[in-house]
């Protein structure tokens, strides 16, 4: 009689958590606690993304596979403005096309005229980045995509007030029952169909790319030297053993010459004293205090201003800061090997760099029109 | 015989049957769990990332990173050997330093691994004209992701290291300078030693290994020592390669069983 009382009083227990129990979204506030839809699984038409040859498996969660529907929904979500208080924000606001899907300003407008804190980052390759953000804080892309709606500056909007009102709109009834099996509406499947058509926005095409890959045309001289720059040791060789008076470029921006980055964090020596901690604010290690994370050089030529707080109006101004060696701090990243007395490239050498750079936009990409605003 | 002698005599007999056949497929069923733990250690302390603790010299060190590839990994067991894994990562920075393998229950009496990428996997187009990187996929050690490809030129870092240091005595908190070694290139790969180390595993039982990284060694071992006071960076060039020689050395050396 005791074990079967005890295992009744365990099951209301069990029953009360589970009625009470809420996802990601109502960390920061009991009032943003949402009732979850039903996962229903194989549901849509699955969808086969188009890979470059040279791109490795991107890696899809097993949980939100791609389909069509869920694609389509979640370009429409992407670009809906209703998901902010106001009516006047959606992701596409500080991340569009001609920007590659970044913003052209140091720091994005909010909702109420206020600036974000941090520039925006482009959204290329998503499928094959992990960490997001500029301090990595977010480990998935479903997981980044909570962030932004509910934050005071950005969109304003709780998840339940965002559920309603995309719940309310007959249109995305139809649109989550094709997609998601029933025309339930929560903030998982909100997240869910953005990131599946964000993970869609591939770019593989750049000129460099259609030079380097495809055989399609030829880069110019200019743009040659300069590719031979990005994968060049810095230093002098005659002083420094192993120097090859190039940018170093290639130690963090990647020498496989697929995604131009490391996907790791580093400081790159913009700041003697810290005012964002960056990396080092969320893990609390010292020595990753200033560290950001390398961002992918493609469409680099597109998503000025540079760094996480857009300091650098010009890709000029960003290879000039290298060749300058950086600003000293506790943390600096030991790849910035030549603090204090800089990579010694010559004006041509900076030229040649920055029309490098400029060759890895992908026109295709910014222009597809399956990623442009449907409303 | 009576028949229920028989009865009981076939019963007995049954059950003998299946008492051992069982066993046989207890024993054809019998895996188990082998983990590999590395550990970055000083004079039996575990150091963590930065942790700041003495080299050979009296220097104060600080290691900030550290990432390594080990290859063709094997348990040992008399003549045979059980193959685990053709490459690993171990990955200080992000807490990845367990690996875990399911082997056939027994007993084995060695683990034996490189250090490094093998000729035949690292990215180097003359001796591999096949290689891709979209061979690997997000979860392979070897993915553009975990940071360690170099270009198409040299292949993979083999072992990275960095950190803070201070040869003048400066004083100041964080420790001055800092120091980067990367190590790759074919000619750096190494061929370690068997580790003799005996384990005896049941079916479904698991057990660890585990090594160290033996921070003493790796700034001096009984063949090369790193002075820090002019040896701070290395990046792969051939212009170094005494340094990166050293690195490698030590590296391999560095990595001992926990006994």
């Amino acid at each position: 009689m005791v074990k079967i009382s005890r295992i009744i009083l365990l099951s209301c227990l069990l029953a009360i958590l589970s009625f009470t129990a809420c996802r990601k979204d109502s960390e920061d506030s009991s009032s943003d606690c949402s009732t979850l839809c039903e996962e229903i699984s194989n549901t849509g038409t699955p969808y086969e993304l188009e890979i470059p040859y040279f791109f490795s498996p991107p890696e899809i969660p097993q949980n939100n596979p791609l389909t069509v529907e869920g694609i389509e929904l979640g370009r429409h979500l992407f670009w809906e403005k209703n998901l902010s208080r106001n009516n006047t924000v959606s992701c596409g606001s500080c991340h569009f096309p001609s920007a590659s899907f970044s913003d052209n300003a140091p720091f994005s407008v909010g909702l109420n005229g206020d600036l974000t804190n941090r520039n925006s980052m482009p959204l290329v390759n998503m499928a094959w980045q992990n960490d997001f953000f500029w301090d990595g804080r977010e480990p998935s892309l479903e997981e980044q995509l909570f962030d932004p709606v509910r934050n005071p500056i950005e969109m304003d909007l709780t998840w339940p007030e965002a559920e309603e009102r995309i719940g309310n709109d007959p249109n995305y009834q139809e649109m989550f029952l094709a997609a998601f099996g029933t025309p339930c509406v929560d903030s998982v499947r909100i997240t869910k169909a953005i990131a599946q058509f964000v993970r869609t926005m591939i770019s593989g095409r750049s000129r460099f790319d259609r030079a380097y890959r495809y055989g399609e045309l030829q880069l110019t001289q200019s743009e040659l030297r300069g590719l031979e720059l990005f994968l060049a040791e810095g230093g002098d060789p005659n002083i420094y053993p192993g120097g090859q008076s190039g940018g170093d470029c290639f130690h963090c921006h990647g020498g496989g010459l697929v995604q131009f980055t490391d996907f790791q964090f580093h400081n790159n020596g913009l700041d003697t004293v810290f005012s964002d901690l960056g990396r080092g604010g969320i893990t609390g290690n010292w020595f990753e205090e200033g560290h950001f994370k390398t961002p992918t050089l493609r469409n680099i030529a597109l998503t000025a201003p540079y760094m996480h707080d857009g300091r650098f109006a010009t890709l000029h101004e960003v290879v000039e800061h290298y060749n300058s060696g950086g600003h000293p701090s506790p943390t600096l990243d030991p790849l910035m090997k030549f603090q204090g007395e800089g990579l010694g490239l010559s004006p041509q050498d900076v030229d040649d760099l920055v029309n490098f750079l400029e060759s890895l936009s992908d026109d295709e990409f910014v222009n597809n029109p399956d990623f442009q605003d449907p409303h | 015989m009576t028949t229920k002698n028989i009865a009981k005599l076939l019963t007995l007999i049954f059950i003998g049957i299946v008492l051992v056949s069982c066993k046989q497929d207890d024993e054809e069923e019998g895996l188990a769990k082998v983990l590999l733990t590395f550990d970055p250690r000083y004079e039996d302390e575990t150091i963590q990332l930065g942790d700041r603790f003495l080299e050979v010299h009296g220097y104060p060190v600080e290691i900030t990173s550290m990432k390594f590839y080990i290859s063709n990994i094997e348990l040992l067991s008399g003549g045979t050997s059980f193959f685990l894994s053709d490459i690993e990562i171990i990955n200080v920075d992000d807490n990845r330093v367990v690996l875990e393998f399911e082997v056939p229950s027994g007993s084995y009496s060695g683990v034996k691994f490189n250090l490094g990428v093998p000729t035949e996997m690292n990215g180097i187009e003359e001796s591999n004209p096949d290689f891709m990187m979209s061979l690997f996929d997000a979860n392979h050690p070897l993915n553009e992701d975990e940071g360690m490809y170099w270009n198409w030129n040299t292949g993979y870092r083999f072992f990275t290291c960095e950190g803070n240091c201070d040869t003048l005595d400066v004083g100041t908190n964080p420790l001055s300078m800092q120091f980067a070694f990367h190590s790759g290139t074919d000619t750096l790969y190494r061929q370690i030693p068997t580790f003799n180390h005996s384990i005896s595993l049941n079916a479904n039982q698991t057990k660890v290994i585990p090594f160290e990284i033996d921070l003493g060694t790796l700034f001096a071992s009984s063949t090369d020592t790193i002075d820090l006071r002019h040896e701070r960076a290395y990046h792969g060039h051939f212009n170094q390669l005494p340094l990166g020689l050293k690195i490698a050395n030590n590296s391999a050396a560095a990595l001992k069983i926990i006994e």
